[in-house]
Formats: C-alpha cells, structure tokens, sequence
C-alpha cells in the first residue's frame, strides 16, 4: 500500500510540469503585457521599461521558464505583480474560502445526491424516480451565475433570511454552495443510481434477499457498500475542480476564492499568481484523486489487494 | 452652476486625469465604477442633482457606528505611491492626508499645510501644521513631506504626480516649512498638491517595512487609521481619535470588494450594504423608487467617447471622421447606454462642469447625407470596413452593436472585437486598433491638464490619448495653457483648444456621465464631492 | 465465446446480429419515457434550428430602440431587448448557434480524445504512459480557468470558444477509449482478426471502436449540454462570441443588467438554455440505459 501511495505521488511530477507547461505557455503567447494593466494610464514608456526590467519581462520563453523552474524548485512560487505579496501568501488567503465552500457544496450534493439517487434505482421507473432526477437535471441544467442571481433575488433580497454577498461566516456559505451543490447533486445521483441499479441486480442481493433480510438493510449493508465506488470518484472529482472552477459562483457571491483570483489574475495578466494559483489547484486535484482511490481500498477488499 | 464653477476653478487645477481606456475605463464601462464627479458640497447645489437625504428634527441618531461600503474593484495596495485607481484614492484619502485638499467650491485650501505661498515662478513654500501625528503617535514633519514627494518621484508603478517637480528642489529649512521646485513653470501645482497621489506618509514607518509591506498596512496621519485587509472581501479602518481636526462620528468603515455590479445593487436593497459606489445606471430608477435606499446623482467630470485612431490610414482624412461623425446618432447611444437620467450630452471634450467649457461649439447633429457627401469627398464612397476594438461588457457590447447598424447606412461595416482587459490596453498603447471607446475622468479638475495627455504629440499612444491626435496648432495651445497661471486667461485658452480639437474630429462625443451613488434610507450626512474622494467623516445613521 | 463465432462466421450473419443489436437498443430507449421526452426535446431545438428563417417574425439583429426592453406581448412573444430585438426571433436563431457549440466542441473532443485513447490503449507502454499523463495535466486543470486561458490565448468569437471547450474535454473521451480498449484488446476476435492479417487501424476502426461505442455515444450526448452550459460561462466573464449573434449565454449574461425590471431578457434564454441541456441529459440517460446490456430486464 505505501509502495503504491509512493509510486503515485511520484507520478504527480512528471504531471505538476505539465500544467506548469501548458499555464506558462499559454500566458506567454496570450497577447496584452502585464506592465499596461499594472502602470495605468499615467505612466511614461520609461516606467513601463523599468517595470519590465524588475518584473524579469524581458527574457526569452526558455529563459523566463528555467528561471520560474528553478525557482520553483527552491519552493519559490514568485511574487505577486500588483500586491508585491509571496504568490504563496495569495493563494493562503484565498484557499481555505475555496476549501470551505467546496466541502459545503460537496456535503450538499452528496446528501441531495445520494439520498435521490438510491430512492430512484430502488424505486425504478416509479414516480419518484421520475420526478427526483427531473429535479435533479433541472438543477444541472441551470447556468449558474443566473442560478445564483436568482437564489440572491429569492433569499437575500424578498425573504431576506440570508445575507446576498460577502464571506462573514457560515450563512454565507448557503446560497453560494446551494449554487454549485445542486448542479453537482444531478451528477452523484445519477452515478449513484446507475450502480445502485448494477449491483441490486447481483446473486449476492438476491441471496440477501432470499435470506429474508429486510429491504432497508439489504440497501444500507450491501448495495449501497458497493455502489459506493463510481460514486466517491465522481465526488472525487467535483471537489477538486470546485476548488478553482467555481469562479462564476464566487464571483457572483464575492467569495474571496482561489478561483475568483486567478480569474483576475488571468485578466491583467499578473502570470506569478496564475502559475501558482493553477499549479496549487492541480496539485489538491490530483492528492484528492489520490485518497480516492486509497478510500477505494477500504471500501473494496479486492481493490486493496491491487495495491501491492 | 456653470458659472459658479467657472469662478471657482481660477485657482485650481490638478491632473490626476485618470484618462482613457485603461484603468478608468475598465471600471466605468461596465457600470460599475464612479468616475470622479463634481459637486459642491453640504447641500444639493453644484452639480448634485439628486442630493442625499438630509436629517430632518424628528429622526434619531442611530447608536449604529458601522458603515460598510461597496466598490467593485479590489486596489492592489494601499501606498500612494501606486497608480491612480479612483477607489483605491478614496481609501488612501480616509488614511492619510495631504498638504492642501479642494474645499467645496474645488479651490485648493490648506489641510497639513496651513499656508502657502508662491515664491517666485518656480518655487512654492508652505507651513504646515505643528499638531499633527501618525497613527502610531510620530509628529508629521517636513522631512515626511520631502520624502513622501521623492518617493513618488523615484516610483515606478505609474504614478506620474511628482513628474513636474524638480527632485532635487525639495527644502526642509526647518520641521514645519516644506520647499518645492517645479521644473518648468506649471499652473497646476496647488492642484496636483491636493491630489491623494501626493499623500504624506511616515518616513520612519516606510523605511522600517518597506514599500510592499506598507501598502497592506499603511499607517497615515488621516482620519481612519487601517485595521485589516482581508484580500478579496473587505479593507477596514477605524475613526482615528487623535485627528487634529473634526472627528469621524462613525467609529469604523469597512470597504467591500463586491466585483458583480447586480450582487452590489442586491446586497444594497437587501441592507448588507449601506452605500454603493458605481450604481449600475440601470439600477437608478429602482433604488429611488425603493423606499429603503436613497439614489444620489451628481454631475461628473468624466466623458464617454469613441476615438478614431487618427494615425491609421483609413482615419488620417479629417473628412472621413468628420462624416462618420455626422453617421452616428449620439443621442440614442447616450440613453441607451448610459441612462436617460444618469448622463448628458456631450458637447464637447471638456466636461460642462470644468472651468474653460464651451457649449458654443457646432455639433456634427446626426445626418447621414452629410456623412454620404464627406465620404464621397474624401473618395471613400463605395464603403470600407473599420476594425472597432473595445472592452468586452455588455454597455460597450451595446455600444458597439448600436454604432455597427448606423454605419451600414453609410456603407461602412464595423467589425467587433471585443477584448479582454489585459489583452485590449497593450493593444491600444500600441496604437494597434482603428477604433475604440473610451473614457477620460479630468480628476485634478483642470480641462488643460487632461486635454494635454489626451492631445498633446508628445502624449501619443500614452493611456489618456486614444485617438493619438497629432496637429501643431493643438499643441501650441496645450503648451501654453500649462504655463498659464492666470486661471482666466487658461479658462480662454482651453475654449480655443475645443474649437481646434472639434474641427479634427478625433471623437465621437456620446455621453458626460454622472456619478450614480446608491446609500441605504437611513444614512445621513454623506457628502458628494467633486472628484469622488469622498470624505465619510459627516456620515452617520439615524433610526 | 459468441463473439468468436460472430467472427469466424460469415460477415452477414454478423451484420444481421449488429442491426438486431440495434434494433434491441431502439426498441428499449423507445420504452423509457424520459429519454422518448428529451428526444422529442431535441426533434423541437433542431426544428427550430433549421426552420429558423421561416418561423421567426423578426430579423434576430434588427434594432428598435423606441420599443426596447419591451415585455412580453402579442407582438412580441417573447418581449423585446435591451436594443429592440425581438428575443423569440433571436431564441430561434440562437439555437443553431448552441447546437453548433454544442456538436462541434463535442465533436472535436471526442475525435482527438478516442483517437489519442485508442493509441493509448493499443500501443500501451511508453506511448501510452505520455499520453495518459497529458490527459492527467488537463484534467487536473479546472476545465473553466483552461477555457479561459485558452480564449485569452487565442482571442474572443464563436470558433475559438468552440475549440477552447473542445480541448477542455478531450481527457475525458480518452479516457473512456482507452479503457474499452483495454478491456476488448485480449479477447479472441481481436487475436483472430490479427492473425488473419488485419492492420492495426483496421482492427481499431472495426473491431473496437464499434464494441466500445455505448459509453462514447452516452459520455457525448451528456457532455453536448456541459458544452453549451461553458459557452454561457465564457460569455459571462466577456470573453464569448462577437456580437451582434444571437447567443443564448450573451442574452442571458447581458439581460443581468435588467434582471429585475426587465426579467424576460434573462428568463426567456436562461430556459431556452436549460431547455437544450434538460433535453441532452434526458437523452444521455435513456441512451446509457437502453445500451448498457446488464440493465435488459
């Protein structure tokens, strides 16, 4: 099992370069220069050179990109262009809110999820299941940023039983994770449904049945045990990209996310905090993916023995 | 009020022209950010059109001593030593304070300095005052002044105050009398002194964190001391009790980075927030009718425009802009996207509201057979294609939209680009576009100092002079009106320089726009101020 | 074990058993109401796509500023926008462009991603090893900042968009090729078809890629809706298509301007965007239903 876990922590490097790769490059051939978005409109050309010269702009690609390597390699993720703030101290700040709201709107979608989902494959083709994973779709078919607005409208604004914007504290957390939870809520029921639905059709259901276990049981003990595999990847998955990619939510919430940041960042071209800011995203993306699937061995016997 | 303002202005001047398509007009095009607007205030005359609720006898002072304020755009730091983002001064304007500020009529008055005086034609001396402290209790002196001015002189981040002041004519005779030299003789120095570009911050206090440090936790002489920045969300300060004048009655302001111009407008009407600044003009009607918000207008500083790129071949021909000048409905464009209510007419370059405006000049009224005739004379009859490069948002989106169907009457095609901010200002400081829109705010309240980086040659592709105008007559007057100092004389030649630029048609005028603020029924005292540097200490609530 | 004998069999006799197969699909996605309800769905989005010229009352970019931000009415069924265009007009002519968006990003991915899986898959080894880390890297990048930094890269408009989401996708179909590849690689009418001398593409083409359909053609239906629900994305942060086109995401991110004094400039395209995705997804789930073999009862 530790061979295993080391094994896949170092595959994770040749990986991190990659994405270091694709994020320099892409930002390095993306047109606009970050020295006009951070001098404004009074600057003289002078200032801009000067700019340039102390951001370390003027290097060739491979130039820019050993120096970001081998800084990197020190730990040194580089410094913000407008706040002049360690990129590491940037993503500290903005991480946890991400953090926070991706465990919320994942403990949402899983209860909404799970709950939909086993009701509906046990209950298959029945009006229940008709209706659970219509709402469900519903729920997956929204835009989100209109989605969001209209919760705001709804709970903030006419109810007035939740505050509208900001991160203050845990009430704040509702309408931005009902946001996102809901449209990840279709995708775990569905997934859920679909291997409840595989695994109540097996012999060994059957044979629970057989032994005149009651229905409640046989689901909680035996299908649900082994539906439970596609269903964590799938929350495997939707959390890590939640933790950069719900960038329209927060927006629309002002929630000082890692997403929002970056966004930004990618705006006015401040290529440290983007760099840093992605690679911190793929990093958590992939490490979660890695306790997926040593989760995988405590719920699966046959999978643990794989990991050899 | 024009008149009012015209005597006003004599003095004043100050170019903190936050000009063109970069940083200003990113925040002002999406609706978003207030573009300095002018004002006079304690009541609703100059300017203020739809003033703040005023206290009547009945109403109770709250014991409410919280205000939170939304703006759409996070500052990048707090040190004045950084570029000029309306909001991001505003902030520094509660923290520190500089050596003369505008009073309510815009004329330089004393604030650090308590006088002032002219020397002789290059060099200025002012007292300042001997009882005022830091926050953390130093006495601010000259040597703090001097510093302050050398440290935006030797800056690199696009601060350009100190540009015109001679780095090496700084004196400090003694504590309280500060010295400056101006290079040339300049006729903005008392504006420019009253800028929050040119803010007085500790030496000591700088030196010990440095510059980086300093700009998340700056410590000033102003009337709110800094408590905490939470990136993203909010900047806190608090009512400094040591202020060696009239204190804040509000005992802490917390500045909110709300970046959705919708979710600020919700969180308003919903009492998260008790003022928004850069109210969406969409919004107006809605959070005047509502009973629980108050809608303040006052008339701004700040023009919108669309700038041919004279230096591009389709547009050298003065004919060819003149006639799509004529093609071009300005008045619909106005309304629809700025707001019937929330701007005005553009008449010409200088906002009504500065000293020098004249509304004399002959406008290019929408006429397409004048605009077939001009293109027929210019040998661009069969129709051409123009390249229109903008911020990508849905009031410049609608801009474009408008402006693409009217030039088809004339057989000109429009095609869109819009762009992204980073990618948009490298563009246009390249001078690579045909045509763009824009917006310029004159916040050192000075028509002559924004005209110069707008017009002038030598301001060529700079960030303030998108239509990249080069005529010799233009700049023979600019020139002049910077050594000037006779504010009547100046006011005569900025009318001269709108006449020459009008003729040359590097503009489309479409809008001046207001300054829309939105601020929840119970808050009482807000004063609207010309260059949006709002001063939150009269602020207070009622029950 | 029947595989083999499809195989050794005369190819006709394995053509007959292909279009019972199919026949088999249709006939249990024909049972499950609610992929019958996307389907129809979807018959009404692609109508409207095709017929649009006809059916709309209006020129979807004609501009009427004295009735702009009109609500709905007998003139207008669905109101007018923030510059006078009929919004039922442009709906219409907005479906074509989400149905583009929506094949042409999926189409794109799904070609890259099964033939870069199929490679994977077959070859193995190294080969396999790089391109299964490249897929790793994509997907370990939240798909939106990818699209973002793609558009940026590449600049605004219908196309780039198309390819920005197209890319952000590929790991996906590659994936799933790769793992039915591996899966149909070992068994014995892929031996059998190599020992009687077939070539490589050959076996991929007719062999594998048939047998590995169900989970491509399910994966890209579903995905056909995430596509068009990006592009709303993209147009909300600015970097969408070119106006004046009648996209669905513009409308809808433009309209929140007017949210709420003139609600029907973001209803009317946030439904008809929730319309198309409702019914991709419908279809998706009938589709894995009625091909997955082990749900036949």
């Amino acid at each position: 099992m530790l061979k295993y876990i080391g094994r896949r922590l170092l595959m994770m490097i040749p990986v991190m370069l990659g994405v270091i790769l694709i994020v320099f490059t892409l930002m390095y051939i993306t047109p606009g220069d970050p020295v006009d978005t951070l001098l404004g409109d009074d600057a003289t050309p002078e200032m801009a050179e000067q700019l340039r010269e102390e951001l370390g702009l003027n290097g060739t690609y491979i130039e820019r990109l050993g120096k970001y390597l081998v800084n990197l390699a020190h730990g040194d993720l580089g410094i913000c262009y407008s706040t002049k703030q360690p990129v590491m101290d940037r993503i500290i700040q903005t991480f946890p809110n991400s953090l926070k709201l991706a465990g919320c709107s994942v403990l949402l979608s899983v209860a909404i999820g799970l709950t939909l989902g086993i009701v509906s494959a046990v209950k298959q083709y029945s009006l229940f299941d008709n209706i659970a994973m219509t709402l469900a779709m519903i729920g997956n078919a929204m835009p989100n940023f209109w989605q969001g607005l209209l919760l705001m409208l709804l709970f903030a604004l006419h109810w007035k039983i939740l505050p509208a914007s900001g991160f203050d504290g845990w009430t704040y957390m509702i309408l931005p994770a009902i946001t996102i939870g809901t449209s990840s809520a279709a995708a775990v029921a569905r997934m859920t449904r679909s291997s409840m639905l595989e695994v109540i059709r097996q012999d060994y259901i059957t044979t629970a049945e057989a032994k005149g276990q009651t229905e409640l049981k046989i689901i909680i003990f035996h299908a649900l045990k082994n539906a439970l595999i596609p269903v964590i990847t799938t929350i495997g998955i939707q959390f890590g990209h939640l933790l950069g990619g719900a960038v329209l939510t927060e927006s629309i919430f002002a929630v000082p996310g890692v997403g929002k940041m970056m966004v930004d960042a990618i705006k006015a071209r401040n290529y440290p905090v983007v760099q840093g800011g992605v690679l911190m995203v793929a990093l958590t993306f992939s490490l979660v993916n890695l306790a997926v699937d040593i989760l995988y061995a405590f719920v699966d016997p046959r999978i643990r023995s794989q990991y050899k | 009020m024009k008149k009012r303002f015209l005597s006003l202005s004599l003095a004043l001047c100050m170019v903190l022209t936050a000009c063109g398509s970069g940083g200003e007009e990113k925040q002002t095009t999406d609706g978003s950010s207030p573009a300095p607007s002018e004002t006079s205030s304690e009541s609703a005359s100059a300017g203020v059109e739809k003033g703040p609720v005023q206290t009547s006898d009945t109403e109770k002072v709250s014991s409410k001593d919280t205000l939170v304020v939304a703006f759409d755009r996070e500052p990048a730091t707090l040190d004045p030593l950084g570029n000029n983002v309306t909001v991001k001064r505003m902030i520094e304007g509660s923290i520190f304070d500089t050596l003369l500020e505008f009073n309510e009529n815009m004329e330089p008055s004393p604030c650090l300095a308590e006088s002032w005086e002219q020397i002789d034609e290059l060099t200025w001396k002012f007292n300042l005052r001997k009882d005022v402290k830091f926050h953390n209790g130093d006495p601010l002196t000259s040597k703090d002044v001097k510093f302050s001015f050398l440290r935006v002189g030797n800056g690199t981040l696009g601060n350009d105050a100190a540009t015109q002041f001679d780095p090496n004519g700084y004196e400090t005779p003694d504590d309280y009398t500060f010295i400056l030299k101006t290079l040339e003789p300049w006729a903005f120095t008392e504006a420019q002194v009253c800028s929050e570009a040119l803010s007085i911050v500790p030496e000591k206090v700088v030196t010990e964190m440095g510059d980086d440090a300093f700009g998340r936790a700056p410590v000033g002489s102003g009337a709110y001391k800094f408590v905490s920045w939470t990136a993203g969300d909010n900047i806190t300060v608090e009512r400094n009790d040591e202020y060696w004048r009239d204190k804040s009655i509000l005992k802490t302001i917390k500045f909110r980075i709300i970046t959705e111009a919708a979710s600020r407008t919700i969180d308003l009407e919903s009492g998260g927030v008790d003022i928004t600044l850069g109210l969406p003009t969409t919004d107006a009607d809605r959070i005047e009718e509502n009973p629980d918000t108050q809608l303040i207008v006052s008339t701004g500083a700040t023009d919108r425009y669309i700038a041919f790129n004279c230096q591009k071949d389709v547009f050298k021909d003065k004919r060819v802009r003149q006639a799509l000048n004529y093609a071009t409905d300005k008045e619909s464009i106005r309304v629809v996207c700025y707001g019937e209510n929330t701007s005005e007419t553009m008449d010409s370059v200088v906002p009504s509201t500065l000293p020098g405006h004249i509304s004399s000049l002959k406008q290019y009224d929408y006429d397409i057979e004048k605009a077939k005739e001009l293109l027929k004379e210019a040998g661009m009859e069969n129709g051409f294609e123009v390249e229109f490069m903008y911020l990508a948002n849905s009031t410049n989106n609608m801009l474009a939209e408008l402006l693409q169907q009217m030039w088809s009457q004339v057989g000109v095609t429009l095609v869109l680009k819009p762009t992204e901010s980073g990618a948009l200002t490298t563009s246009l400081n390249k001078g690579e576009q045909e045509l763009c829109c824009a917006g310029t705010s004159y916040s050192l309240f000075e028509a002559g100092a924004g005209l110069y980086n707008m017009f002038h040659t030598e301001r060529m592709y700079s960030g303030s002079a998108r239509s990249n105008l080069s005529s010799p007559e233009v700049d023979k007057v600019l020139d002049e009106i910077n050594i000037t100092s006779d504010a009547e004389k100046r006011a005569e030649l900025v009318g001269q320089a709108q006449e020459l630029i009008h003729e040359e048609s590097p503009f489309i005028y479409i809008a001046f726009t207001k300054n829309i603020i939105g601020a929840g029924s119970k808050v009482r005292g807000f004063v609207p101020t010309p260059t949006a540097m709002y001063d939150f200490r009269t602020v207070y609530f009622v029950e | 074990m029947e595989k083999t004998k499809d195989l050794t069999s005369s190819s006709e006799a394995g053509s007959i058993k292909k279009r019972s197969q199919v026949k088999e699909v249709w006939r249990r996605f024909c049972r499950n109401k609610q992929a019958m309800v996307g389907m129809c769905m979807l018959l009404l989005l692609i109508f409207a796509a095709i017929f649009a010229d006809i059916i709309a009352p209006y020129d979807p970019v004609e501009q009427d500023i004295i009735n702009r931000l009109k609500p709905p009415s007998s003139a207008h069924w669905f109101g007018t926008d923030e510059l006078g265009r009929d919004i039922f007009s442009r709906i219409l002519y907005g479906s074509r462009i989400s149905l583009t968006v929506g094949l042409i990003a999926v189409g794109l991915s799904s070609i890259v991603g099964c033939a870069l899986g199929a490679i994977a898959g077959y070859y193995g080894g190294v080969l396999d090893n790089i391109i299964m880390r490249c897929t790793d890297v994509l997907m370990a990048i939240p798909s939106i900042l990818l699209n973002i930094s793609i558009v940026a890269a590449l600049g605004t408009g219908l196309q780039n968009v198309m390819i920005a989401i197209g890319i952000s996708s590929v790991p996906a179909y590659c994936r799933i090729m790769r793992a039915s590849l591996l899966s149909l690689k070992e068994q014995e009418f892929v031996d059998a078809s190599r020992a009687a001398g077939a070539s490589d593409v050959h076996i991929i083409i007719h062999h594998i890629l048939p047998n590995s359909l169900a989970p491509l053609i399910v994966q890209a239906t579903l995905k056909i809706g995430g596509a068009i629900l990006s592009c709303a994305s993209m147009s909300f942060i600015g970097l969408g298509i070119v106006p004046p086109t009648p996209e669905w995401g513009a409308m809808l991110s433009t309209g929140r301007d007017f949210l709420r004094d003139a609600p029907h400039l973001t209803a009317f395209p946030g439904m008809a965007i929730m319309f198309a995705v409702f019914a991709m997804n419908l279809m998706g789930d009938g589709l894995r239903d009625a091909l997955d073999p082990k749900l036949k009862n």
